[in-house]
Parts: structure tokens; C-alpha cells; sequence
């Protein structure tokens, strides 16, 4: 006689133990399925350990730069040994803490492939398990590049990016210039290598405001990073000296040579959806793999829900998560739908960081578009971090003053947009914004006086 | 352009229709008049045709709305009108060939992070993951104001959507109401908590019957919900029994009944006088005329004999053929006798109206029950049919009870509750113990219409009738 669970959920990543734990407190008995490492890619290869180096490379970079203040330090170097196992034990730590949730919540945990023998039964490692509802949490991997095939060696996917220990080649080429090819190209960089990033589009961050991604990309070249826009890696071929990409820049058609050490791909995510029997069992998938659901996380069988990178973008820890949390909810017979804005962040230093809507998505949908700008450079505070490359951007309905998105370059900008999401979610207006007393000196008096700026009332700089 | 469909007037004094079920997908080709969706009023299901011929565009409202009658229901795009699927329209990047697409591929993925967009529910094939760049003209609804379905997280805030806080999106999830359909009391019209609960405590004390006939209400509206207790009960599951529990979202003719049955407790003083009925005479003459009546082809059962009876002591006391204008203060007597008829039907019960009973023959009405019961219980009564009784008549004893409480059908004043027909023994003039055939009769009259010793004079007059069935000749026009 198999087990039934009330609940299986497949995957352990963010969305998948948020789901199985919200699951457990709503008294279901509850299984977790994990095929490879209880936390998913973020916590292991992900997310998590990316920051942990990107904060290394700004400590270094800071102990480099400090001069202005007077800071003077001889001979900044790292420990690379050390890094990684910092770098290591914080992951531990936070995926020992995801095993203990599991037990504090009485989720069970079972290692294994998981694949849909019918619906209400799942195989893993040769056992039979049966469930009465489903949580579909498989995430996803990284796309492969037709002719740049990953080998972690000399072409490396962002989990081969993160191995720091054998030292940081002197130059690298990063195709992609999404948030993890710009987080990868900014630690290389500062940890020494010379680094081009190629982005196929016209901007980095193709789908963002384009006045805050070209700010960035402005900032990161200052910094000493090469990024062409509209240039795609054609090919590679390995020599005595290197690898030598073959470049195109898609404007004039020209072809160029760039010799490297080592490669990135980071060429966006792909769902891991297939090969689990989902489509077996009558689960709808569209035609790159991404398990289709309603804004309750239904797939198309009842009974079985899917969160997640598995589902559709954008893939973020956090969507994931949220979606874990209102899929278990309305497994356990609630009535939760998706329905929040979503904020977006790349954590290179300066961060850049969005939530809501862009001015060309705003004016689409019908707004009378305003826009409020702050850029740090006249913010006290950001002249106290050293660090007044920056703007923080606002979005706003002219006719009704409703706050529409937010837009930020700067130093803790994935802090400060938590404050704007608040906002959205109120339904506030920018005067909203512009009323609340903010604590000076802060980087967020920024979104004060943007909202200012967009009424034309700013203190610190010209209202035009 | 295309057309938008508004909910029809189904029939007279229907004021709104659950959207019960969406009989075609968004992007399907219809026909005129081919059935599109299926509507129920109060707790009649109807399938409206496709007044055009096209496709159909966007469903404005979702199962298990309530829509008032003239809302806009459905955007229906003339033939040839219909642009291309998002699925074909190309990205605007530069040409493709081998070994492109990959880096392209990102940067659609990239793009959808941000771009608002809607997406095709229903159709697998036609849901386009990766939208079309921004660059290149999109799809442009132009009834931008309608609720669409966003990408997953990324609600865009399109002129439309509702603004309302979490918690308030939240609550009005829970108690199963329709965020956009709740008054903001915020800027922009935004919803609060607040503004949900008075909302929900509204809905909760209201009826379609009530708001048509009542509306004007003369105790202060805001004291009205609460100090009845109506607030929307929120259940909590005990603690260890969360498996043992099954939850279903309360629809279509269950709600509609809970609705009826709160609006009678409510706005009605209900009373009650039980009396009993000696049978024996109806029972024996029913007997007789039985196979008259099979010979005609009609089953004739004790209730159009009840009915006719019911219709002669209505006539000796019109205040329980009357109804209460609140509104206006006034008591509408009604000199006509329609006779609601309550029916189990499988999904639920039913009360089908009986019209004209005064001036149709036993056999004529015998006949009319059947039919009326009998579509019921398949679910093809037609609006009129369950509208406009004056007074009903629920029939407890074909189940079994020794008797009940019925509740009042509102807008009428009464209702008799007759029970099954057994043999008991009974004192007679002589003081003979007898074996009679007795009925028990329940009569429930609102107080407000109806006084006690009227109501009691009524069942004596219909018991008068029933016990010597040949003075219902007396009653034959």
C-alpha cells in the first residue's frame, strides 16, 4: 500500500519549499520531492552564492578605491580558497536551514527523480508515491548557445562561473547581458580578468527602461568593462593563444576576432518541464517547455499546480516564492490568486532595480505618462557612500497621479524598490510618495524627491 | 470594431444573471444565435445565443459572476476583423538565421520580464510565451478598460484594474466577490478593507428581489446589516480536521437559494399555525376519479384538489394573496391567484408558479403540475415560469416529515406546508375511536400582513373544503 500525501511538491528550490511549508502549516501532510540539492539552483548555484561573490569583489574593489577618503591599503588581495568556502558555508547554512524548516514543519523529504505515472502518482527512485494534489516546482536551466557548448572548463555556464578556487582567467567574453551576465562580468572584472560582455539587442537589459539600462551599462564601462550592444558571438575556435570568438556587430555586419581565456554563456534560463510525464497525463505545456497556468497556478489537470522558473517568466526567486505560496494555499482549498507586481533587480554595484511599469508600457496601456527624476548625484548621502553614479526614476499618471513604476541605478537599489512595490500594491499616488517624511541623509529621500520632481516641486535640483 | 455583448432582460423584474458557464473559448468562431453562454436568473439557466455572427473576442466576466442585466458581458470581433494570433507575429530583431536564435531568445525572455501583456487562456497552441517586440504595432484592444488576464506577476496597472490594497484583494477573495464591483473609498477610487467589509455586510442583507421592490429602505441603511447580524460568517475549520472537511464555492442555484431564504428570514414575520386535515373523503373521491383522469392521460395526485382549495379560502382572505410595497408603505392585495409550487429538483429546490388557478378545471391543473415538475426537475423552466406566484404551496409529505416550519416565498405572504396522508385514529361526533385518514397542514404567514386568527380562519376554510371535497363544486365558476 503506497503512502498518500495530501500534498507532493516536486522541486525544493525557493517557490518549491515555500510551498511545501505553507502547505504543512495549513495541516496537510506534505512530501517534497528533490532530484538533485534540497534549495534549488538559488540557494545552491544561484542567487544566493552569486551575491556572496559579488560582495567579495565589491569589498575588494572598495579597499582598491578608497583613496578618495584616504584609504590606503597597500596590497588588497582575497584568499580564493577562503572565498569559496565562505562562499560554501553560507550556502550550507541556508539549505541546512530549508532541511530544518522541513522538519520543524513535519515536510517530509525524499531524494529522487520524480515522474508522473498518472496523476494522483508519481515514481521516485523505483517507489510508487501517491498524492492527492501536486506542486510542479522543477525550475529551470541554463539555455544552451548552439556552437559554444559548456564543458565548465573553458566555456562555462553561470554554475561553472561560480567556481572561484583555480583563480579568475585573465580575459573573459560573457554572451548575454541579462542580470546574471552582468553579475558574473562585474566579479570578474574586479577580481582582475578583462572582460567584454556581448548582448545580442540594442541595450543591455533588452526589457528594461532604457535611460536606467544604458545609465548602467554607462556606469560598468566606466568601470573598465567592454560592453558591445547589437553584437552577436558567432563562433569559437580554440588555439595556441586562446579562444577566439568570432564577433558580428549586427549593425554593419562587420566581423571581428576577440581572444579569450575563458567564456560565459548566459544566454537565459530554460523551464524544466519536460521529462517528468507531465504531458502524459494531459498537463499542458507550450512550445518552449513552460508548464501553462491560470493566475491560481492550476495547470490544466485539476489536482496538479505549477510555480515557478517551470511556468513562465520572469525567473525570479522571489515570483517563485510567491507563487509557491498561493499554490499551496489553493491546494489546501483556499481561493489565492498571482497577483503582484513583480520587482526585478541586478545586483552589480552600482545595483539596477525596477518595479511596475516602464514609460513606453505606461503610455501602451493609455496613461498621460509623467516622469519624476532624481539622480543621486545630488543626494548627500550618496556623496558619503562615494558612490553618486545613479538615478532614481519614477513613473506616474499625469491625470490621475497614480504611481505607475519605478526605476533605479544606485547602491541599494534592491532595498530602496521594496518601497515603491509597497506602493504600487496601496495603489498610492506619486504625491503619496512625496509627502512621506524620509530620514535624511538617505538614499531614499531619491524617491521623495523624485516624486517632487514629477510635480515639478523638487528641492535639490531644476524642476524642468 | 468589435461588438459587446450586454446581458439581455431574461424577463420582467430579472435585474442580474450568474454567468454559469462559458459555453465556447475566447478566439472560437461563432454563429448568430448559436448558444455562447449559460446564464442563470434567479434560478432559471438560459443559454443565450450570439446576437452576431464572429468571433468571439474576450469574456468580459468570469464563471460565477453575478452581472446585472445591460452589463457588458462579452467583446464579439466581426468575421475578418480578428488580427493574427500573438503566437505569429515576429519579434522585431534583425533577420534570423541558424544560430540566432538563441541570444534572441533571451532577449524576448528578458523583455517579457517587464512588458505587460495578455495572454490567451484557453488556447495551448496560441499562447505565446515570448510577446512581440515593443517596436512592432501589437495587438491593440481597444476596450483597454476590460479585465484581462496579465502574465503571472506582472499585473500591469492598465486603465482598469482595480486599485485596491493586498489585504482588501485578499478578503474580497475569500467571501467570493468581485474586487472590481466593490466602491473604493480611497484616491483613484481605491479599495480599502474597510470598503470590502461594508460591501460584503450589503451584499449579505440583499436580494434581486429587494433591491427591485424595496430599494428605499426606511431604517438608516447603515445600521441595517449589523445590528441583524449579517455580516458574511467567516468558518474556521477546527483544528485536526482539515481532511475531513470538503469545500465547494457556493454557486448557481445554491446561491441563489441561500440568497431567497436569507431575504424571507429577514424581511419577513414569520409565524406559524399547524392544523390537521381529515383526508378520508378527498382520498376515496381522488380514488374514484383516479382512472377518469388516467383516461385522459393525466396523473391526478391530491394536490390540484389542495390547490383549488387553497385558491377558494384565498378569496375569503385576500390579506394572504397580498404582498408589503416597503418602499411606498403600502399593502398590495392581488386579485389573482398564481400558486407557487415548491420542487425538489436534483440541483436544488425550485418553486415553479401554477397560473390563473381559479380559472382552471382540476384536470387542467393536474396536467400543468405535471408538466411544471417535470421540467424542474430537468432544468428547463423558463424565467416566467418561476415568477410573479401570490402564494405557494410546498408538499413536505411526499418525503416524509411529521410536519415543519416552511419559509415564505417573498414576496408572498404565505405558504401552506401539506403533509403526508396516514391512517390514525380519531374521536368521532359519536366518540367512537375511528381510523381516519389524517393530514397535517403548516401554515408560516408573514405576521406584518396577516393576523393570527385570519390565518387560522384560512386553514379552517381550506380544511372545510378538503374534509367534504364536493363543496369545491360550490367554488366551480
Amino acid at each position: 500500500m503506497p503512502t498518500n500525501y495530501d500534498l507532493i511538491v516536486i522541486g525544493t528550490g525557493p517557490g518549491g519549499y515555500h510551498a511545501a511549508i505553507r502547505a504543512a502549516q495549513l495541516g496537510k501532510k506534505v512530501l517534497a520531492v528533490e532530484a538533485e540539492r534540497v534549495g534549488g539552483v538559488c540557494l545552491n548555484v544561484g542567487c544566493i552564492p552569486t551575491k556572496a561573490l559579488l560582495h567579495a569583489a565589491e569589498e575588494l574593489e572598495g579597499a582598491k578605491q578608497g583613496g578618495a577618503f584616504g584609504l590606503e591599503v597597500k596590497e588588497a588581495s582575497l584568499d580564493l580558497k577562503k572565498l569559496a568556502g565562505w562562499r560554501e558555508g553560507i550556502v550550507k547554512k541556508l539549505t541546512g536551514g530549508v532541511s530544518q524548516l522541513f522538519k520543524g514543519n513535519k515536510v517530509e523529504l525524499k531524494t529522487g527523480f520524480a515522474k508522473f505515472v498518472d496523476k494522483n502518482t508519481i515514481e521516485v527512485a523505483g517507489e510508487r508515491i501517491q498524492g492527492k494534489a501536486f506542486i510542479v516546482a522543477t525550475g529551470s536551466e541554463p539555455n544552451p548557445l548552439p556552437g559554444f557548448e559548456v564543458d565548465q572548463k573553458e566555456i562555462l555556464d553561470s554554475t561553472g562561473a561560480l567556481r572561484v578556487e583555480d583563480g579568475f582567467p585573465r580575459r573573459l567574453l560573457c554572451i548575454g547581458g541579462g542580470a546574471i551576465g552582468l553579475e558574473f562580468a562585474q566579479i570578474y572584472k574586479r577580481m582582475g580578468a578583462q572582460v567584454t560582455l556581448v548582448e545580442f539587442m540594442g541595450q543591455i537589459l533588452p526589457a528594461a527602461d532604457p535611460e536606467t539600462a544604458n545609465l548602467l551599462a554607462k556606469i560598468l564601462t566606466k568601470q573598465g568593462l567592454v560592453i558591445r550592444t547589437n553584437t552577436k558571438a558567432q563562433k569559437v575556435e580554440k588555439k595556441k593563444d586562446g579562444l577566439v570568438v568570432t564577433l558580428e556587430d549586427l549593425k554593419t555586419a562587420k566581423q571581428e576576432t576577440l581572444v579569450v581565456d575563458k567564456i560565459l554563456v548566459a544566454t537565459g534560463r530554460r523551464p524544466r518541464g519536460k521529462g517528468l510525464g507531465l504531458e502524459a497525463i494531459g498537463v499542458k505545456l507550450d512550445e518552449h517547455g513552460y508548464v501553462l497556468t491560470n493566475e491560481k497556478m492550476e495547470t490544466s489537470i485539476p489536482g496538479i499546480w505549477a510555480i515557478g522558473d517551470v511556468t513562465r517568466p520572469p525567473l525570479l526567486a522571489h515570483k517563485a516564492m510567491k507563487e509557491g505560496l498561493v499554490a499551496a494555499e489553493n491546494a489546501a482549498g483556499g481561493n489565492a490568486v498571482m497577483d503582484y507586481h513583480v520587482p526585478n533587480v541586478v545586483y552589480t554595484s552600482p545595483e539596477w532595480a525596477a518595479v511596475g511599469m516602464t514609460e513606453e508600457e505606461a503610455s501602451k496601456a493609455g496613461y498621460k505618462v509623467k516622469v519624476g527624476r532624481f539622480p543621486l548625484s545630488a543626494s548627500g548621502r550618496a556623496m558619503t557612500l562615494g558612490s553618486t553614479d545613479g538615478l532614481i526614476k519614477l513613473v506616474g499618471d499625469g491625470e490621475t497621479d497614480l504611481l505607475l513604476g519605478a526605476h533605479i541605478v544606485g547602491p541599494s537599489a534592491s532595498d530602496l524598490i521594496a518601497e515603491v512595490g509597497l506602493a504600487l500594491e496601496m495603489g498610492a499616488t506619486v504625491t503619496d510618495l512625496g509627502l512621506t517624511v524620509h530620514a535624511h541623509p538617505t538614499l531614499s529621500e531619491g524617491i521623495m524627491e523624485a516624486a517632487e520632481h514629477l510635480h515639478k516641486q523638487a528641492i535639490h535640483i531644476a524642476n524642468r | 470594431m468589435p461588438k459587446e455583448v450586454v446581458l439581455p432582460e431574461l424577463a420582467e423584474s430579472v435585474v442580474e444573471g450568474e454567468i454559469l458557464r462559458w459555453l465556447v473559448n475566447e478566439g472560437d468562431k461563432l454563429k448568430k444565435d448559436q448558444p455562447f453562454v449559460e446564464v442563470m436568473t434567479d434560478k432559471v439557466t438560459v443559454e443565450l445565443p450570439s446576437p452576431y455572427e464572429g468571433v468571439l473576442l474576450q469574456k468580459l466576466v468570469k464563471e460565477g459572476d453575478v452581472v446585472p442585466v445591460h452589463a457588458s458581458i462579452a467583446l464579439i470581433a466581426e468575421p475578418g476583423e480578428v488580427t493574427a494570433p500573438i503566437s505569429d507575429q515576429k519579434p522585431d530583431a534583425p533577420p534570423s538565421e541558424q544560430g540566432r536564435a538563441s541570444p534572441s531568445l533571451q532577449a524576448q525572455e528578458e523583455r517579457s520580464i517587464v512588458e505587460p501583456g495578455r495572454v490567451i487562456e484557453d488556447d495551448g497552441a496560441s499562447l505565446s510565451l515570448f510577446r512581440p517586440d515593443g517596436r512592432q504595432e501589437q495587438v491593440k484592444n481597444p476596450f483597454s478598460t476590460a479585465p484581462t488576464l496579465p502574465p503571472q506577476g506582472q499585473t500591469p496597472l492598465a486603465p482598469g484594474r482595480v486599485i485596491a490594497v493586498p489585504a482588501a484583494r485578499k478578503l474580497a477573495r475569500e467571501l467570493g466577490l468581485d474586487i472590481a464591483r466593490i466602491p473604493g473609498s480611497g484616491p483613484n477610487g481605491r479599495v480599502r478593507v474597510a470598503d470590502v467589509k461594508s460591501y460584503a455586510a450589503d451584499q449579505g442583507s440583499k436580494t434581486s428581489y429587494l433591491e427591485t421592490i424595496a430599494t428605499p429602505q426606511p431604517a438608516p441603511p447603515e445600521a441595517r446589516p449589523t445590528s441583524l447580524g449579517v455580516n458574511p460568517v467567516q468558518y474556521k475549520t477546527p483544528r485536526g480536521y482539515e481532511d475531513r472537511e470538503t469545500r465547494v464555492q457556493l454557486r448557481g442555484v445554491r446561491r441563489a437559494i441561500s440568497n431567497q431564504m436569507l431575504a424571507s428570514h429577514l424581511y419577513t414575520v414569520r409565524t406559524l399555525s399547524v392544523d390537521e386535515v381529515d383526508m378520508t373523503e378527498l382520498v376515496a373521491m381522488r380514488a374514484r376519479l383516479k382512472t377518469d383522469a388516467e383516461a385522459q392521460g393525466v396523473r391526478l395526485s391530491y394536490l390540484p384538489f389542495i390547490f383549488k382549495a387553497v385558491v377558494a379560502a384565498l378569496k375569503k382572505f385576500p390579506s394572504l394573496n397580498s404582498s408589503l410595497d416597503e418602499a411606498r408603505q403600502e399593502v398590495v392585495q392581488k386579485n389573482y391567484y398564481n400558486i407557487g409550487m415548491a420542487v425538489a429538483a436534483e440541483n436544488g429546490l425550485i418553486v415553479p408558479v401554477l397560473r390563473e388557478v381559479d380559472r382552471k378545471s382540476i384536470l387542467e391543473l393536474a396536467n400543468e403540475i405535471n408538466l411544471l415538475a417535470d421540467k424542474a426537475r430537468s432544468g428547463k423552466l423558463s424565467p416566467e415560469e418561476i415568477s410573479g406566484s401570490t402564494f405557494s404551496v410546498t408538499n413536505i409529505g411526499s418525503i416524509g416529515a411529521l410536519f415543519s416550519f416552511p419559509i415564505i416565498n417573498v414576496p408572498d405572504a404565505a405558504i401552506l406546508g401539506i403533509h403526508s396522508i396516514h391512517k390514525r385514529p380519531v374521536v368521532d361526533p359519536s366518540d367512537q375511536i375511528v381510523v381516519r385518514q389524517m393530514m397535517y397542514l403548516s401554515l408560516s404567514f408573514d405576521h406584518r400582513l396577516v393576523d393570527g386568527a385570519e390565518a387560522a380562519r384560512f386553514c379552517k376554510e381550506v380544511i372545510r373544503l378538503l374534509e367534504r371535497p364536493e363543496r369545491l363544486f360550490l367554488e366551480v365558476l
